[in-house]
């Protein structure tokens, strides 16, 4: 029995494949078999099979609609890749069906992908065969290698928005919005004095901290790293004591938002901003410092660590098991922990990063993604893709995206946007991210470093972290280590595309 | 050309030349021709060699590790060249020799051309889908390349001698020296001497010396960085491999006696080969996890508490040797069990009559009888621990903590393509465990396939 569905369904699987390979006519026979054959298994499953049906159903629907839509008109493609798979996606094909329906001309398909990784490598490969998509979404640390990265006759792979744009103040109707984007995003992005991508999911790191244990130990919410110490030894002294006091991510991303804290930079040439960045700084003072305060609160057990890194669902996990009392975290999921935090049974309040109190403060960071514009596109198609990136951030989709997740509203008038409705004096927490990068210094150590091989470094980071936290380890021998092999990385990067 | 490259095509033209000469001498040919023929393969063998590298190592500002490098690959070449011209000679040997029994087995295709032309499909998938890649790793492995780049760069074999720095402790130096005493002295003693008796009552502690030597040579072949993938990858697969075949063997027996339910016991039993090595990794982190792991929790209740599961270096391997025995022990079992059922009741009774206990009929008539599958399982089990667990470890661990569980194969997937994007050094490590593998497999070939009995 089982045998026999699951021989049906990838009977399907094989149609469907061969579907999409085809073109329009045979799409809607295809499709048409595809649902009967569909329709048949429906018929006879079983549970075990029910998931497995849905998604081919599912898929056959997608068929249908596809080839539907082929036949509807000459609608110009506009493909673009997300790295998202989860609930982010599903939101943003709901947007580029309503852009589809607003823009008949146009037809947005929204492709998701596990991770910024996958999307940057299927990108790259795409590339190499003249099949890269119109928009691709990379992360921040990939703004350098992205900016770096080449078709196969030799052209840059992306174009900076900017100069797409060309001085126009809509584009068949959708207003620009570029100009309007906070200032934070803008600067990270704006190299060369061009900007080159369109910001969309733009987060900084926070802190949230477990209300009623600081109330009970009766401290303050921490904003300094001593402060941090002298609560969690507050905390743990409770009788009624966490298992731990506070945790985070082994993240290169907090790392760098400490060395900009203390208004220091990670990279030579400015943070690789006036030049190509031919040095690192991953021993700095900043970064010694850090790590030495991070020891000392991993040895005096108020630090736990998971045992992985960049360990995003574990450290979250145990904030809202209320194992720790702090966490700090991305600003991303500032939605999901203020409602997790409350159906747990305690009040998060969300406070800006603890810094160094003998660097003073400087400024944090952004973190996240932008959508980048394919080069070499038909005029037609990039205008499209230009309308798309700028209608999907203006001020209602800006602000519907940060009450979705915690993501910085991206633009001023988003910001303003919600302040009028009065959303921030139902969620305070959901300002914080953008009070703390308004409240950043105008710096290049704030506006974050651009690096070739960067995320090479990033885990170089990590590994030296995690030895210190496993097996100890003086942080400053293990930071001069790690930067010896960041330059090292970074000058193999620079042989293979510096000019 | 250098007076280095000179100096060791000399070397290799000579050592082939007596190796040939004296090998051709040894079975009635002309030595004269056995020393041209060697001398031509040491000489190719090491040229082709330098040939490929573009003689990189014998230039002026290399540094001494790829210096040497370059010449151990020279002779590695020239041997590779004369042990092949040697199998060449021996062939012909036997083919034109007198008495040659050997005709042609089985049917004839009659011309050369047919059988070409039957194997071509195959050949052409193989070679387009294996060959190539597999060439193009060596050619990788002395460049910087990445994807995205506009253009790449030589090397050299900077990505081998970054994974290599040979230095030993003067104690394994004697032990090693021990062990290679050892060795020549079995070698030369007589089989039917009364020495070679007490050989063979010493014969557990030999091997173990030997095994031990072994080690510590390979131990001391590799740099400071790459040393600990090298041990992580030794001591997970050591006990994957061990501890799946021991507890394989063990439940294979046990079921084998059931007679009611048996079916069901062995689907029970076999089902979790069918998961996917990360999805083993989920479920075990779900039980192991720091923080919100099952396993903690209930020890949390009891006297022996919370254990660093993820945490700590010998803790992390244990759960990552479980996750990988519970996924792939039902393909044991399974073999085990087919062996199990192969083996004769006949010699049972036989010996159950001559008064053997139940440990004595395992002992010396069951695990002869299953040798073959012991052999079988060692291979694919050793395959499984190199390759597989790669989906295990990421879900788990991620090659964490401080390295503990950061394989080779992991090693070579985060060095190659996910973290820092190098092909090149990610095509050096995977060369480095091709040896591997292949060194492991030809040594078990040699010793252990001796003692598999295919005749019960």
């Amino acid at each position: 029995m089982n045998k026999h569905i699951m021989k049906r369904s990838a009977l399907l699987l094989a149609m469907i494949m061969a579907a999409a390979a085809c073109g329009s006519n045979a799409v809607t026979d295809a499709a048409d078999d595809a649902a009967d054959a569909a329709g048949e298994v429906a018929d006879d499953a079983t549970d075990a099979a029910g998931d497995a049906v849905d998604d081919a159903t599912d898929a056959v629907e997608d068929a249908v609609d596809d080839a539907t839509d082929d036949a509807m008109g000459d609608a110009i493609n506009v493909n673009v890749w997300v790295a998202f798979s989860d609930n982010r996606l599903d939101w943003t094909k709901e947007r580029a069906a309503e852009f589809n329906e607003l823009y008949p001309e146009y037809n947005v398909v929204v492709e998701g992908h596990n991770s910024y990784n996958d999307l940057f490598d299927a990108a790259l490969l795409a590339a190499e065969q003249d099949n890269a998509p119109s928009v691709m979404h990379f992360f921040e640390a990939a703004t350098q290698e992205v900016r770096d990265a080449v078709q196969p006759d030799g052209s840059a792979l992306t174009k900076p928005v900017v100069e797409a744009l060309a001085g126009r103040s809509d584009i068949n109707g959708v207003p620009v919005v570029l100009d309007d984007v906070i200032s934070a995003a803008a600067e990270y992005y704006t190299v060369d004095g061009e900007f080159t991508s369109m910001p969309w999911n733009t987060s900084s790191a926070i802190m949230f901290s477990n209300q009623e244990m600081l109330d009970a130990a009766g401290v303050e919410v921490p904003e300094t790293w001593a402060d941090v110490t002298a609560a969690c030894e507050a905390i743990m002294a409770l009788d009624d004591a966490p298992t731990n006091c506070i945790t985070w991510p082994n993240h290169s991303w907090f790392f760098e938002q400490q060395i900009a804290l203390q208004g220091e930079l990670l990279a030579g040439s400015d943070n690789g901003r006036a030049a190509r960045a031919e040095e690192v700084f991953v021993d700095s003072e900043g970064a010694v410092a850090y790590l030495s305060w991070w020891n000392d609160l991993n040895n005096a057990g108020h630090y736990i660590y998971t045992g992985t890194q960049r360990d995003w669902s574990g450290t979250y996990d145990a904030f809202i098991a209320q194992d720790v009392a702090m966490l700090l975290y991305s600003s991303s999921d500032t939605t999901a922990i203020t409602d997790d935090s409350v159906a747990s049974g305690f009040n998060a309040t969300a406070r800006f990063l603890p810094y160094n109190e003998d660097a003073g403060y400087h400024g944090a960071l952004i973190g996240g993604a932008t959508l980048w514009l394919r080069n070499g596109l038909e005029a037609s198609e990039e205008d499209g893709a230009l309308m798309f990136m700028n209608w999907f951030s203006n001020p209602e989709n800006a602000a519907a995206w940060h009450q979705l997740t915690g993501y910085v509203p991206i633009t001023d008038p988003a910001v303003q946007l919600l302040a009028d409705e009065g959303f921030y004096d139902d969620s305070p927490n959901s300002r914080v991210a953008s009070d703390q990068l308004d409240a950043a210094e105008k710096t290049t150590a704030t506006a974050g470093a651009l690096i070739g091989n960067f995320v090479a470094i990033r885990d170089v980071i990590t590994e030296v972290t995690e030895e210190m936290l496993i097996n100890g380890g003086d942080p400053a021998e293990l930071l001069a280590g790690a930067d010896e092999r960041s330059e090292s990385l970074l000058s193999d990067y620079n042989i293979l595309y510096a000019d | 050309m250098s007076t280095n490259l000179l100096l060791l095509e000399i070397a290799c033209a000579l050592g082939g030349a007596i190796w040939v000469g004296l090998f051709v001498e040894d079975n009635n040919g002309n030595p004269m021709v056995g020393a041209v023929l060697g001398a031509a393969a040491g000489a190719v063998g090491s040229g082709i060699v330098h040939l490929l590298l573009g003689a990189c190592t014998f230039e002026p500002d290399i540094g001494t590790a790829q210096f040497r490098f370059g010449l151990f690959a020279g002779v590695a070449g020239a041997v590779a060249a004369t042990l092949a011209m040697t199998a060449v000679l021996k062939a012909g040997q036997k083919s034109t020799g007198p008495g040659s029994l050997d005709g042609p087995a089985g049917a004839s295709f009659g011309g050369g051309l047919v059988p070409l032309f039957l194997l071509a499909p195959t050949m052409l998938i193989l070679g387009l889908f294996l060959y190539w890649p597999a060439l193009n790793t060596f050619r990788l492995a002395t460049r910087l390349e990445r994807l995205g780049a506009p253009r790449s760069a030589s090397v050299c074999v900077r990505n081998f001698t970054e994974l290599l720095d040979p230095s030993w402790p003067a104690w394994s130096v004697v032990i090693i020296i021990l062990a290679i005493g050892l060795i020549v002295g079995r070698a030369l003693t007589p089989n039917d001497s009364e020495l070679a008796a007490t050989w063979s009552r010493f014969g557990l502690l030999h091997t173990g010396i030997v095994l031990l030597a072994s080690w510590l040579f390979i131990d001391g072949l590799w740099s400071e960085t790459y040393v600990d993938v090298v041990r992580a990858t030794a001591i997970i697969s050591f006990f994957i491999v061990v501890l799946g075949l021991a507890i394989g063997l063990g439940i294979a027996v046990l079921v084998s006696s059931i007679t009611k339910g048996a079916t069901t016991y062995r689907v029970l039993l076999v089902w979790p080969y069918a998961v996917s090595p990360a999805v083993a990794g989920v479920l075990f982190f779900v039980l192991f996890g720091t923080v919100a792991g099952t396993v903690n929790y209930i020890l949390g209740g009891t006297p022996i508490g919370a254990q660093p599961w993820l945490t700590s270096v010998s803790h992390a391997r244990s759960v990552l040797v479980l996750s990988s025995l519970w996924k792939s022990l039902g393909f044991n079992i399974l073999f085990y069990i087919a062996g199990l059922q192969l083996v004769p009741s006949s010699q049972r009774e036989a010996a159950q009559i001559d008064g053997a206990s139940s440990w004595q009929v395992f002992r010396h008539i069951d695990l002869p009888s299953i040798a073959p599958i012991t052999f079988f399982l060692l291979i694919t089990n050793l395959t499984y621990s190199f390759f597989e667990t790669y989906g295990t470890i990421d879900q788990l661990t991620k090659g964490g903590p401080a390295g503990a569980t950061n394989t080779a194969i992991y090693s070579i997937v985060q060095v190659g393509i996910r973290s820092d994007r190098d092909l090149g050094r990610g095509a050096a490590q995977s060369l480095v465990l091709f040896a591997a593998v292949i060194a492991i497999t030809v040594w078990q070939f040699r010793t252990t396939a001796k003692r598999v009995n295919y005749r019960g």
